[in-house]
């Protein structure tokens, strides 16, 4: 059973299409990556998700249950994060959660247990009492992580959760979020691939609104990136590339500082070496070369560029 | 508790940490002690001027009407004014500071999240108003004479109306609107249009919610009235049209980043 289906999704402001007949299931217990480039329709779908946004047409179901706009059914079954969550600064972190606590009904026992537990979850009790407006971006991600798991959600979605947050801040969220992997749906759209790497299961990769893959990481990986030739050299390879570009067995290349990274269109051609001699000729030194695995960056690059 | 209990007790915390409840307890009192003193003050001042410059005023002794009188226009004209700049930003401070996000994602109705912050300040603003005129009774008691306290307590009810309708309007525009300023402009508008415009036109004058501002003597005086009823029974119903429309239109509004 799916936990999120999304089935032919479409919104549209006016003459603008944000999401175009998006199709989705995301299966119970993965962590799902939701990527797309600025103005994809990432955070438009998301707020359809939730109920913040009303749908053009198509359906949303989670955890069995359909979303309705201005319903709240689903809204016990989900927890919900965005990018940068806006608490009442005036509360502290605990406050804030035992409100929260209160707008799921809980009872005062299992209130104070749950805030207890999240707030040592994520690292506040030390700051429970602190004004929310006194604490810092990370400290406000990881009491809204805490906020969205307050009902114990079967899914939890996350829209770009540690995309505006410094590399310790990222690491503590991302380490939160591979603990609660073991028992929740969990539902993230991020720019940031090297997360995408780090934590997902399956990917759906969307651009102006529409789907353009969805797929297991790594068959997506196999299926659909290039090998990718790195070589490191002793200086600069730049008169190399554009002779480089002109090979019929090269994709794509790039070059950073002394390395280039060559997209090969076909990884049979390393069995008669036909990369090392055309580099050799170059007389330039080789201090490396090797295969890469691609990464999730190198194949959302090139799937988009593929789409257009 | 109920969700809209705990989103009304949240509401109220809101007004006493902001210190809201402060800034209306403040200008409710200073209402209630400055209406019988300038009441009282004021002939003996144009008196002692009058000595002063040669000229001679004839000031009639003050009464407690002059007190009553000094109440009702410093509410209309002044405290509205205070109340409306308090409540402007009910809702759309919610929407542009987007707190009301990680609320309306729980299992919140969004008829429960506009009642409450209608039940909040209908609240604090009674219970300050209430406990404000009867400061200014007793008050008004002490240094002048003695008058029916129901006969008082009806206006205050009435000019209450009066109060409870602009602040309905102010926070209905709030719940429409982006920003807590045009919601303070169009409920300064609200306060002008029930308390003065209704009444200019003969068709509309008997029922006008701000009638209560010029005809509290006879109130005082003589008891209640049968043409008291139409301002009294139209202010309720405008309240609950303007609850019931921000109820609607923020169920069909959309919460964008």
């Amino acid at each position: 059973m799916s936990a999120i289906s999304i089935r032919n999704l479409s919104k549209s402001f006016g003459d603008f299409t944000a999401v175009s007949h998006l199709d989705l299931e995301i299966r119970e217990n993965s962590v799902f990556g939701f990527l797309g480039p600025n103005g994809a329709g990432k955070t438009t779908t998301i707020r359809m998700m939730v109920g913040l946004i009303k749908p053009s047409s198509g359906s949303i179901e989670i955890a069995g249950s359909k979303v309705a706009f201005g319903e709240v059914k689903t809204h016990s079954s989900f927890g919900y994060l965005p990018e940068q969550p806006s608490f009442y600064g005036w509360m502290s972190g605990e406050e804030y959660l035992r409100f929260t606590a209160g707008l799921f009904g809980l009872s005062r026992k299992e209130e104070a247990q749950r805030t207890k537990r999240l707030l040592a979850l994520v690292d506040l009790e030390a700051a429970r009492k602190k004004k929310i407006s006194t604490y810092s971006n990370g400290m406000k991600q990881r009491l809204g992580i805490a906020q969205a798991l307050m009902n114990d959600p079967e899914v939890l979605i996350l829209d770009e959760a540690v995309s505006a947050l410094d590399p310790i801040g990222r690491k503590e969220v991302l380490n939160i979020i591979e603990e609660l992997r073991k028992d929740k749906t969990i539902f993230m759209s991020t720019h940031i691939l090297a997360d995408v790497d780090r934590i997902c299961d399956d990917v759906a990769i969307i651009d102006q609104g529409k789907l353009v893959i969805q797929s297991p990481l790594a068959v997506l990986k196999e299926k659909y990136a290039s090998p990718i030739l790195k070589v490191d050299f002793t200086r600069d390879p730049g008169a190399a590339v554009p002779e480089l570009e002109r090979s019929r067995w090269v994709k794509k290349v790039e070059k950073s500082g002394n390395q280039i990274r060559i997209w090969l269109q076909d990884s049979e051609v390393m069995e008669s070496n036909i990369p090392l001699k055309a580099l050799a000729g170059f007389d330039i030194g080789i201090l490396s070369y090797g295969l890469t695995l691609p990464e999730t960056e190198d194949l959302f690059v090139e799937l988009l560029e593929k789409k257009r | 508790m109920s969700t809209i209990g705990v989103l009304l007790k949240k509401d109220l915390m809101e007004q006493a940490r902001s210190k809201k409840v402060i800034i209306l307890a403040a200008v409710f009192a200073f209402l209630a002690i400055v209406s019988p003193i300038s009441a009282k003050l004021l002939p003996e001042l144009v008196k002692s001027l009058s000595g002063q410059s040669g000229i001679v005023i004839t000031v009639p002794e003050a009464t407690f009407i002059n007190s009553i009188d000094q109440f009702v226009k410093n509410i209309s004209q002044l405290v509205i004014f205070v109340l409306i700049f308090v409540v402007a930003g009910a809702v759309s401070d919610e929407k542009t500071r987007k707190t009301l996000e990680l609320v309306l994602v729980k299992p919140v109705s969004r008829t429960s999240f506009v009642l409450s912050k209608f039940a909040a300040y209908f609240l604090t603003i009674s219970m300050s108003f209430f406990a404000s005129a009867l400061v200014c009774y007793f008050y008004t008691v002490s240094i002048f004479e003695s008058f029916s306290l129901v006969n008082f307590l009806m206006v205050a009810a009435l000019t209450l109306f009066y109060v409870l309708l602009v602040i309905a309007a102010t926070i209905f525009v709030s719940t429409i609107a982006k920003s807590a300023a045009v919601a303070g402009v169009v409920g300064l508008f609200s306060s002008f249009v029930f308390s003065s415009i209704l009444g200019l036109f003969s068709a509309t004058a008997d029922y006008s919610p701000g009638c209560i501002l010029s005809h509290y003597p006879e109130l005082i005086m003589k008891g209640w009235d049968a043409k008291f009823m139409p301002p009294a029974a139209l202010s309720i119903a405008l309240i609950a049209g303007f609850i019931i429309g921000a109820v609607v239109v923020f169920r069909g509004q959309e919460i964008e980043r």
